[in-house]
């Protein structure tokens, strides 16, 4: 499939990673696309923010470890994660404490990033 | 004539706010599921006469350590969790 058909697509998830299934519903989409090998963003926000946090052990409730998935991201050429800094910091984390390298940026960031997607989904 | 207040969301919701509203002295607070999450909140704003606990298996599985707790929250497991139900006349979920 030729690349100039491929389109930029961005995916914003903003919730907390377990009680709920919308943080896996936005990572099965992110890898979907991948398989497509569209051009990809994965953007971080609010309690999004939570789901990159090192040490989690969602055994204790009986759940799957979502965080894991994400150090396979770069298998599907997932490589850009960005962070909204101050949720990040109003939530006490930092980026060692992230399970993978992110991009920690600003809101304005993120709205260029929107504005040059072809398609935006948020969860 | 005491309550066992549960928290479930993450302090980006409105539940513990309004809770922090209604519990008097006597009440008893317990963060479970997302709700562990407002740990670090609740440290800053201990009430006078109401007990602070969070879930220790959500905590643990939300990579989160008790030792943040700074002892103000004392941490129970799913059986400590029946134990303060049993301990208080109703409880009141926000979520």
């Amino acid at each position: 499939m030729s690349t100039n058909t491929a389109k930029t697509i961005t995916f914003i998830t903003r919730s907390t990673p377990y009680g709920h299934g919308q943080a896996k519903a936005c990572l099965d989409m992110v890898l979907s696309a991948a398989v497509f090998e569209q051009k990809i963003n994965f953007i971080f926000m609010d309690d999004g923010v939570w789901q990159l946090k090192k040490g989690q052990a969602p055994s204790h409730i009986d759940a799957k470890d979502l965080s894991a998935a994400f150090t396979a991201l770069p298998l599907y050429e997932v490589n850009d994660l960005y962070v909204n800094a101050n949720d990040l910091q109003e939530r006490g984390l930092n980026c060692e404490e992230l399970v993978v390298p992110v991009h920690s940026v600003q809101a304005n960031t993120i709205a260029e990033l929107i504005r040059e997607s072809d398609v935006v989904f948020t969860l | 004539m005491s309550t066992l207040h549960t928290i479930n969301k993450t302090s980006t919701h409105s539940a513990l706010s309004s809770c922090l509203k209604v519990a008097r002295n006597g009440d008893s607070i317990l963060l479970i599921e997302d709700g562990v999450y407002a740990s670090s909140q609740l440290c800053q704003s201990p009430l006078e006469g109401v007990a602070l606990y969070a879930l220790h298996e959500d905590l643990l599985a939300r990579g989160l350590d008790a030792s943040t707790l700074s002892g103000t929250i004392k941490t129970v497991d799913y059986n400590g969790f029946v134990d303060l139900v049993c301990q208080h006349q109703r409880c009141v979920s926000w979520s």
